[in-house]
């Protein structure tokens, strides 16, 4: 059979970076060809040329025999669409209108309804059903990223490319959109899909292509491989432990709290001891979010006492929390923690200027940037990136700089919220590894928020897991396991909210 | 994708992005040297100085409010209005020092007020501003009934806009304090830094636990105050309080930013940069006037120039407003 598209000697470079160097993948009709890597290995950079939205730096790509030149619209005369990592929606139009844009029904006039009754057939075909009459800004990141499936759909495309599509996702609707790619497939569609979920690939794919640093590994048929093998050829050293679990010894208590209440969760009691990792599992709007940025004072604790060292204490804001040595490394770090054109040094010392302000508040440059130094190199980041602009860090960087600024002063207990999203597998394992060295050293203690189940089990000493704003299930060490910590989180007691603000 | 940069190593492009405006601003001086003789010459240079004395003072607060990543329309108005005030305050017999002190209490007081709108009521900084902008030159006029304020004011006070230190006229003084003040809040000083961290993103601010409200708030306030000086001076200059004054340095100042952002750290209001942008703008007005053109097709080819300057830096992707 021949390759409906072909990727020849592609290379893209950037100052300072090459993203993809001579890359060469054939992709046939009929198939679904999965492409993984770590971050910065060049996946998207990949397909985001072969979707038009990038020119190469050289190399050729063939569409059904003809060279495709880039340009997004020509992509599309080709039968080339693309489902983006990023939303590309317009917030404040509805589904129709963002499915139909540029492709507006009616003549003099727009038609949304004549949209409207295509766009109802198509979901009806597919499965895929989303609110047609809201706009998108009013929508959870699983429907947006719905809304853009079908606007792929709509196209009709020989070519579909989906860059990392299941992120927002929930396991009904990836079945959902599994079972149409497959039916796509069968119509003779090739399907490109980039994953970070490995088991995905071997769900889904009929061939995987492993990019790493920008060069292609191998393109392998999914038969021939296994979820290590494939992790091996991702990564360049054979990662023995994944997850660095060091027994460090809980004695002493950090935090407690008794009754701790906010408008979205109510805890009875809650402990963390020195050197201790408390896990808490649940689903995304369960609580755990809301109850970490209320310790670090960012949502109104309504009452309950909060111990530190056994004495009470009171947090009303961010300030409070971290003049305690409580420190929140958030979730989302490119919107909640990071100042991303701005660089490193400026990211690192933000929190904690005062120590190096002298008279009138100027900064003393010097010992800024000693500052900074020390604290980086605790998280093993490279000293002489100090002056680059954070925008243009790798996801594991940017993490260890959202973690280096929590280095300057004495840490007495860490907020992790999702420390490891889209970040990939060797700087997740490189990520805890330099917690445990921290707790080792500083004895601090620490809340980790994940939706990543075995990384939880794996790193934590206890785990809560919450459900409606309240914990329904505790766990020590010993009593782990998947099984019962998902089914605390999906069929627990009833929680403390049902909806909305309904008190208990 | 992992685009580092060799920020260490300044490539001779990168430079070139960086100051360009200001090579366009050096070209502009050696242009007009030749072109005019009159052009290069000490007086000539104090004189431009002089002009752009309080645009700067005012574009030097707008860099602050920008920084935090606010707008301030009101500012020209406000200068007008503070202007009036101080000078009716001098006519009804007080002390020259106490008028002063008063209405930069005064500007202080409607920065507050332009504050709690924007970080306290958060109504967004174009408009509440462009409100207050409307409050302020309506006070203006009806504080003055639309008329000038002519009177002869205390030598002490002719001295902040006709006074010389040495051979620099005093409002020129005025101008430098105010730049390096600024200069260095922004660029050496914990309240610059927090105020930049604000502009930039402000849940990562407010996270990181600084305090986003009472920054939003003084950045307002130092915009205004800073615009009320300009008013101050503006009036010691004129020898009058015109209620209307004062309007051009709000399209002047803003003018001065945005030229400002393209230059020394592009993509950010920086005080070095908007004053580039302020002298950029007073050499060509200064300079076209020496070639005999006239006032009226100076204003295009002013506002083409900004405009010119801008899209360089738009094509680029560094300005976002």
């Amino acid at each position: 059979m021949e390759p409906i598209l072909r990727v020849i000697d592609l290379e893209k470079v950037y100052p300072g970076v090459t993203a993809l160097k001579k890359v060469n993948i054939d992709f046939y009709p009929g198939e679904i060809h999965a492409i993984v890597g770590e971050n910065g290995a060049g996946k998207s950079t990949l397909v985001e040329i072969i979707s038009g939205s990038i020119k190469p730096t050289s190399g050729k790509i063939i569409i059904d025999g003809k060279e495709f030149h880039g340009g997004v619209r020509e992509a599309l005369q080709h039968g080339i669409a693309i489902v983006h990592q990023e939303r590309a929606l317009v917030p404040s139009f509805n589904p129709v209108q963002n499915i139909y844009l540029g492709y507006e029904r009616g003549r003099l006039f727009v038609d949304d309804n004549k949209a409207l009754q295509e766009l109802k057939q198509l979901m009806e075909s597919t499965g895929i059903h989303v609110n047609l009459r809201i706009p998108v800004k009013k929508m959870g990141e699983g429907e947006k990223q719905l809304v853009e499936i079908l606007r792929l759909l709509r196209l009709k495309p020989k070519i579909m490319i989906l860059d990392e599509p299941t992120a927002s996702l929930s396991k009904d609707e990836i079945k959902v959109l599994f079972s149409i790619l497959r039916k796509s497939k069968k119509q003779g569609v090739s399907v490109v899909i980039i994953t970070h979920h490995l088991e995905e690939v071997f769900e889904i794919a009929d061939k995987v292509t492993v990019l790493r640093n920008g060069k292609k590994v191998a393109t392998k048929s999914v038969d021939e491989l296994d979820e290590n093998t494939l992790i091996s050829m991702m990564i360049e050293q054979d990662i023995e432990a994944r997850y660095p679990k060091t027994n460090i010894p809980t004695s002493e208590e950090i935090l407690r709290l008794e009754h701790f209440k906010t408008s979205d969760v109510y805890i009875e009691d809650f402990v963390v001891h020195k050197g201790e990792i408390v896990g808490l599992a649940g689903l995304v709007g369960s609580g755990r979010t809301e109850f970490l940025e209320a310790l670090y004072g960012v949502r109104e604790i309504l009452s309950g006492r909060i111990y530190l060292f056994g004495k009470e204490i009171s947090i009303k804001s961010p300030r409070d929390a971290i003049k305690k040595g409580i420190f929140l490394v958030p979730e989302d770090r490119n919107r909640k923690s990071l100042f991303l054109r701005f660089t490193v040094k400026y990211n690192t010392t933000i929190s904690f200027l005062h120590k190096f302000a002298k008279f009138f508040g100027l900064l003393d440059i010097r010992s800024e940037k000693k500052g900074a130094i020390n604290a980086l190199r605790f998280v093993k980041f490279d000293v002489n990136r100090l002056e680059d602009v954070v925008k243009n860090l790798s996801g594991g960087n940017k993490q260890k700089v959202s973690l280096g600024r929590w280095l300057l002063e004495k840490p007495i207990l860490y907020l992790l919220d999702e420390p490891t999203q889209g970040i990939d597998v060797g700087a997740k394992s490189e990520f805890f590894q330099l917690m445990c060295n921290i707790m080792n050293q500083l004895g601090v203690g620490v809340i980790l928020v994940s939706s990543d189940l075995p990384e939880l089990i794996a790193m934590s000493d206890r785990i809560y897991v919450f459900k409606n704003g309240i914990i329904v299930d505790k766990l020590n060490r010993e009593e782990f396991s998947s099984e019962r910590i998902l089914n605390s989180m999906l069929i627990g007691k009833n929680g403390y909210l049902k909806k909305g603000k309904e008190h208990k | 994708m992992n685009k580092s940069k060799n920020s260490g190593k300044m490539t001779i492009w990168n430079a070139l992005g960086r100051y360009y405006t200001f090579l366009v601003l050096l070209a502009l001086i050696l242009v007009f040297s030749v072109i005019s003789p009159m052009f290069l010459t000490v007086r000539n240079i104090i004189n431009v100085l002089r002009q752009i004395s309080m645009l700067t003072m005012v574009a030097a607060g707008l860099t602050i409010c920008r920084a935090a990543g606010e707008l301030d329309l009101s500012v020209g108005a406000l200068a007008g209005f503070t202007g009036v005030v101080v000078a009716k305050l001098m006519v009804a017999g007080v002390h020259p020092l106490i008028s002063v002190l008063l209405t930069l209490l005064l500007g202080i007081a409607f920065g507050l007020l332009n504050g709690i709108l924007v970080a306290i009521l958060g109504v967004p900084s174009l408009i509440a501003t462009l409100g207050t902008l409307s409050i302020a030159s309506g006070a203006a006029l009806t504080t003055t009934n639309g008329k000038a304020i002519y009177s002869d004011f205390p030598p002490g006070f002719a001295f902040i806009g006709e006074g010389y230190l040495g051979i620099i006229p005093f409002p020129v003084v005025i101008m430098a304090v105010v730049v390096i003040i600024t200069y260095l809040l922004l660029e050496r000083s914990k309240l610059g830094r927090h105020l930049y961290a604000v502009g930039e993103n402000i849940t990562a601010a407010r996270l990181a636990g600084l305090p986003v409200t009472f920054y939003r708030v003084l950045a307002m306030i130092l915009s205004s105050f800073m615009a009320s000086i300009a008013g101050i001076v503006l009036v010691a200059r004129l020898g009058s309080g015109q209620p209307t004054a004062g309007g051009e340095y709000l399209m002047e100042g803003l003018g001065a930013v945005f030229i400002g952002m393209t230059a020394f750290k592009p993509g950010q209001a920086n005080t070095m940069g908007t004053l580039t942008g302020a002298l950029l703008i007073g050499i060509i007005a200064n300079g076209l006037l020496l070639l005999g053109i006239s006032t009226y097709i100076q204003e295009i080819i002013k506002g083409a120039i900004m405009i010119a300057a801008v899209i360089a830096a738009v094509y680029k992707e560094e300005i976002r407003i």
